[in-house]
């Protein structure tokens, strides 16, 4: 009995920030997907998109050209997709070719972040310790929020870092300088909200299966929905009930990007807020200590 | 602050049924168990101890302070009767992870982790994952989650569950040190003789939603007057012991058997005083004396019936 007798009472209790409560959850949370083999084959899966421009981007460095042609706006064409001077550039891998990869991460990790403690029970032993239930969303959420920004955040940063270092001079970066700041922005809010209504989602069901088939009933559905009501009502802004496309259209108006199906990107932005709130308020209840026993 | 755990008139409903009646109880510093059938309410008044549950009607408090309130959790230790974790991890990490969300910088919460695990019998296998776990082991985990905090109050719903002899001597005697150190321990078990070992503070007894007795189980066992105690006196020579009882008032029966005697006594204090005379008085009467029905099990069982 050495511990117990070595002065039982040694251990005393000190109030800490909440940041460092939730940062095991968010960090355990972040690290999900790497457990196994197959979670970081899969993440790798996920950054396809983007490995490619970036090998172009390599490939390319060899010939560069610095004439970079400046443009920040106008519509994504095949030519801005693969010229490192335009913003279409960086977000094309992201906002064109990522939503499968963001449907994969998310049902994989961010929906299942609250539902699997729900059902393996172990909510009863957060709900005994000293973080309160708001704490412990706000620890799945950040984690999960890192998880999804290392693939869609960070991803495109690497590539502007890499053909800025790859350009003979500082002619790239003036030239992407004055988009860049928002395209990042841009996709850091879109990666903060979609992992927040996806832990929103988890945090609503019983079951990490039942949270995977509500999220994917939510994404998907609400993509055909508005693909069925913007072609019957000939109304582009009907794009907006999907949180990708509204994610998306968002993030192309803070890049300066004109899409091809363009329409107020503050439609996009009330749309994916009121989701928001009608998920977390849900949760809110769902998140309460008395709910956190089978009864 | 005095470690205590009260419950004033606490009632609890679900829908249309009642799992727990009016029940009041105090518990102070140390092991106090609670005991009752399977449905009998027993982890339902564990999680309103642990602000998992609300009462329908009355109050809960945990050093004086209701149980959702930060502070109250701050002391408390819970583990729960469930035993799937985070199969992933190893021992070591869960109870280190668990500590750092009560605010154990990262190292300390490791260094505590490792020795609570290493107290309770897991320091070799605290590395692995706990995938690979025994039901015992798990325990073991579930149960250095809740001490590694080193609790006020510790509230343990069947920590005996699955576990080998070897590892339920170790736990029942961290709790039983533990509740030496003056933290109150409210601790429910099927394992009846084992808990009454450990349980110097009292037991409480469950039946139906509600508290049917509360105290230390000779002082339980004292207050059932109409059920006689029962004695069992081997002896060398049984007949004569018998006639010897017979002739005694505190005995109200007599059985002889080939190399002993049972006795029922409703006078306790006396009949033992006159058993120690008469083992006193001839060589080979009295050789072993083993009460009946002074345990746990027994009083449980009379209370029920």
């Amino acid at each position: 009995m050495a511990i117990f007798d070595r002065g039982y009472r040694d251990l005393i209790y000190q109030p800490t920030r909440v940041f460092a409560r939730i940062w095991p959850i968010a960090r355990h949370e972040l690290a999900a997907m790497f457990r196994i083999r197959f979670g970081s084959i899969v993440f790798l899966a996920c950054l396809l998109p983007t490995i490619g421009q970036l090998i172009f981007l390599l490939m390319r460095a060899g010939i560069w050209e610095a004439a970079p042609s400046g443009r920040a706006g106008g519509r994504m064409s095949f030519g801005d997709r693969m010229d490192p001077s335009t913003a279409s550039f960086y977000l094309w891998p992201i906002t064109t070719m990522s939503f499968v990869p963001f449907l994969v991460l998310t049902t994989l990790v961010s929906v299942r972040a609250i539902a699997k403690d729900r059902a393996a029970g172990a909510l009863e032993i957060y709900w005994t310790r000293a973080i309160s239930p708001w704490s412990y969303f706000l620890g799945k959420w950040y984690g999960s929020f890192l998880l999804l920004a290392c693939a869609f955040f960070a991803a495109p940063l690497v590539l502007w870092i890499t053909s800025v270092l790859l350009a003979p001079d500082w002619s790239q970066f003036e030239t992407t300088i004055g988009f860049m700041p928002g395209l990042l922005l841009g996709l850091a809010w879109m990666c903060a909200m979609l992992s927040l209504l996806a832990v929103g989602v988890s945090a609503l069901a019983s079951t990490p299966n039942l949270a995977a088939i509500l999220w994917l009933f939510l994404i998907m559905g609400s993509m055909f929905l508005s693909e069925i009501l913007r072609r019957l009502l000939r109304e582009t802004w009907m794009l907006a009930i999907n949180p990708w496309f509204a994610g998306k259209r968002v993030v192309d108006q803070l890049a300066g990007i004109t899409p091809f199906n363009d329409y107020s990107a503050w439609t996009a932005l009330a749309w994916i807020s009121t989701l928001a709130v009608v998920v977390l308020l849900l949760a809110r209840r769902r998140l309460r200590v008395l709910e956190a026993v089978a009864t | 602050m005095t470690a205590t755990i009260e419950f004033k008139d606490v009632s609890k409903w679900y829908g249309q049924v009642s799992a727990l009646t009016d029940v009041t109880l105090r518990c102070a510093p140390g092991v106090t168990g609670l005991v009752g059938r399977n449905g009998a309410g027993k982890s339902t008044l564990i999680k309103l101890a642990a602000g998992l549950l609300r009462p329908s009607t009355g109050q809960v408090t945990l050093c004086g302070k209701p149980p959702t309130e930060r502070m109250a959790r701050a002391v408390l230790g819970y583990c729960p009767d469930i035993d799937r974790f985070y199969e992933e991890m190893s021992g070591r990490t869960f109870v280190a992870w668990m500590l750092r969300l009560d605010g154990l910088s990262a190292r300390a919460a490791k260094v505590r982790a490792g020795e609570v695990l290493d107290e309770l019998g897991l320091g070799d296998a605290m590395h692995r994952k706990i995938a690979g776990y025994s039901k015992g082991m798990r325990q073991r985990v579930k149960l250095a989650q809740a001490l590694g905090k080193r609790p006020q109050v510790l509230l343990l719903d069947e920590p005996l569950t699955g576990l080998d002899p070897v590892a339920r001597h170790q736990v029942t005697q961290v709790v039983k040190t533990i509740g030496q150190a003056g933290v109150c321990v409210l601790v429910s078990s099927h394992v009846l003789h084992e808990l009454q070992s450990f349980a110097e503070a009292g037991v409480a007894l469950i039946h139906q939603g509600r508290l049917l007795a509360h105290g230390g189980v000779a002082e339980l066992r004292a207050q059932l007057e109409e059920r006689p105690h029962r004695v069992r006196l081997r002896s060398a020579r049984p007949r004569l012991l018998a006639a010897q009882l017979a002739a005694l008032d505190v005995v109200a029966s007599v059985t002889i058997g080939d190399d002993d005697v049972r006795i029922e006594t409703r006078a306790v204090a006396g009949a033992f005083a006159e058993l120690t005379r008469l083992g006193a008085s001839a060589d080979g009467l009295i050789t072993e004396l083993l009460p009946l029905d002074d345990d746990l099990e027994a009083v449980f069982g009379y209370l029920v019936a």
